[in-house]
């Protein structure tokens, strides 16, 4: 498996609190990491860390399979919270003089433009953009020397419905067209759904689970729960009324995964073989719903 | 480091700062020798010197070291300020090699604005003059290396007191006050520590960048003056250049 990062029981402490406590996560080459985590769960101190931007108090960081940190951090670009910009100068200044430190010719840089859309700002100052604009500008700083991993904390956050969108297309863009790998932290859990394939959920700075978006799925897909008098009866006839499909029991209640559509026929047939039905009902488990779970909100 | 330092001198030659302080030191330094010309005239004194005079003392105002500090501190923390340290920091530089490219620029900088000084010096007093006596001794030209090694150690002071404050409203404050203050520190410690001593007393304000570089500002100065200055100035580049990595070389950002 090709991996992009790798880190390992990685601490980072401020004082006696750890914001960061050991954790080991996996990037692979090709995804779209989403990060959830509650305010202060410790997501952007273990993207700094792995940027460099902080230094951790324990553990270990392994970038492309092991590169050293200050060669492979060169081919990652980042986003860190609010994007930080030169504000009296135009998003062509911008790029041009960080450019400088990534080797980036010109023509690299309205092609750049361009992706994010912002080739026809001309010489307007990065100081009067809207702030879909300034986050637009900070992915294309990101975006310069040809980077390989990506890495967004927030890139969403303060923007309007029109600006989530163009940032989700662009994060899209990036991963699909360039192949670019991405880990990307947001508070929006629809949004960040629309786009991730693994998810990794923090929360008081330990990595409390990671899911592919595809596990994720499977685990928040609709149910049909019925609750009834006697269980062992009640399976019994589901089986013979829907074949063998694989069923949960959770105390009295029955848990069935397909067949939702079956769910009048199926009280037919329990009350018909004298099971009395308690409760029937349809559950759907939301991303949201999910995560408060895992994070015990 | 090279492409460091290609960033900073993109920054040095697009900071409005850069140009605003060494315009405003060039005109000064224009009017200044324009007014010493019309006292000389209106005193009935002659022009021998006057060239060599005004060279020498344009780059060792006061204002030239309060404009200096107020550039370095812009220049210093702008990256500071707006977070784009940030973007640099994870790019896989290391704190030590931003320091010493900001470091170097600085210092380049500053001895640019020195030279800009001494040139519209030498162009104004030339032509106010209107006669050609710009022979110089190599006393003299000792006495402009000096404030050249000097003008470096002041950039490194100020460079060292940006890098510690990192906000550009304290660093502006702090960069005009340090030489002053540490000035009133060593007279207080002078008149203190000479209390009751007569002869043999203790110095310590000679020692310090502002006498030094006060000393520079005659035509020819003593040996023993240019001594202390080449002596004393890569002391103070060296030992300030450590104090300011030591401020930022664990920062978090």
């Amino acid at each position: 498996m090709d991996y992009v990062l790798k880190t390992n029981n990685l601490t980072k402490r401020f004082g006696f609190k750890k914001a960061v406590n050991g954790v080991s996560m996996t990037i692979r080459r090709g995804e779209i990491y989403g990060f959830i985590g509650k305010n202060g769960a410790g997501k952007t101190t273990l993207m700094r860390m792995v940027l460099g931007a902080a230094v951790p108090s324990g553990g270990s960081i392994e970038l492309f399979g092991g590169e050293d940190l200050a060669t492979a951090r060169l081919r990652i670009g980042s986003l860190l919270e609010s994007p930080n910009l030169y504000k009296n100068c135009s998003a062509f200044e911008n790029l041009k003089r960080f450019s400088l430190l990534t080797g980036n010719s010109n023509e690299d840089i309205r092609s750049i433009l361009r992706f994010v859309g912002l080739a026809d700002t001309g010489s307007k100052k990065v100081g009067n953009f809207s702030l879909g604009m300034k986050q637009r500008l900070g992915i294309a700083i990101a975006m310069l020397g040809h980077p390989d991993f990506l890495i967004l904390d927030e890139p969403v956050n303060g923007l309007d419905p029109e600006g989530i969108h163009s940032i989700r297309d662009l994060i899209i863009r990036l991963n699909r067209d360039l192949g670019i790998t991405v880990l990307v932290s947001s508070h929006l859990l629809d949004e960040l759904s629309k786009i991730v394939t693994t998810y990794g959920i923090i929360n008081n700075g330990v990595l409390v689970e990671e899911i592919s978006a595809r596990e994720l799925v499977e685990k928040c897909r609709r149910k049909l729960l019925i609750t009834v008098d006697n269980v062992d009866k009640a399976v019994g006839v589901i089986k013979s009324s829907l074949g063998n499909v694989a069923l949960g029991i959770s105390g009295n209640t029955v848990i069935v995964d397909s067949h939702l559509e079956a769910s009048g026929m199926l009280n037919d047939a329990l009350v018909k073989s004298g099971v009395t039905v308690l409760e029937l009902r349809r559950q759907t488990d939301t991303l949201e719903n999910y995560f408060l779970e895992r994070i015990g909100g | 480091m090279g492409r460091l330092i290609k960033f900073e001198f993109r920054r040095l030659f697009s900071q409005k700062s850069f140009y605003i302080c060494t315009g405003i030191l060039m005109l000064i330094t224009v009017l200044q020798i324009r007014s010493s010309w019309n006292m000389r005239v209106d005193f009935g004194l002659d022009g021998a010197g006057f060239v060599q005079e005004s060279l020498i003392n344009s780059g060792t105002t006061f204002l030239f070291i309060i404009l200096l500090g107020i550039f370095s501190a812009l220049f210093i923390c702008e990256d500071y300020s707006s977070g784009t340290i940030r973007v640099i920091v994870t790019r896989g530089y290391s704190r030590a090699k931003i320091y010493f490219a900001k470091l170097i620029v600085l210092c380049i900088a500053a001895l640019i604005m020195l030279c800009l000084c001494w040139i519209s010096a030498l162009a104004t007093a030339t032509v106010v003059y209107d006669g050609v006596n710009t022979s110089m001794n190599m006393m003299f030209l000792l006495a402009m290396l000096g404030q050249a090694l000097l003008v470096i150690a002041y950039a490194c002071l100020f460079n060292a007191a940006a890098s510690a404050v990192q906000k550009t409203g304290g660093a502006i404050a702090l960069c005009i006050v340090l030489p002053m203050t540490v000035t009133i520190i060593l007279t207080l410690l002078e008149t203190t520590l000479n209390r009751g001593r007569t002869g043999n007393e203790i110095e310590l304000c000679k020692y310090w960048l502002e006498q030094l570089i006060s000393e520079l500002s005659i035509v020819s100065p003593p040996r023993e003056s240019l001594q202390l200055v080449f002596r004393a100035a890569p002391i103070y580049t060296a030992v300030t250049t450590g104090l300011g990595l030591l401020f930022v070389f664990k920062r978090e950002y």
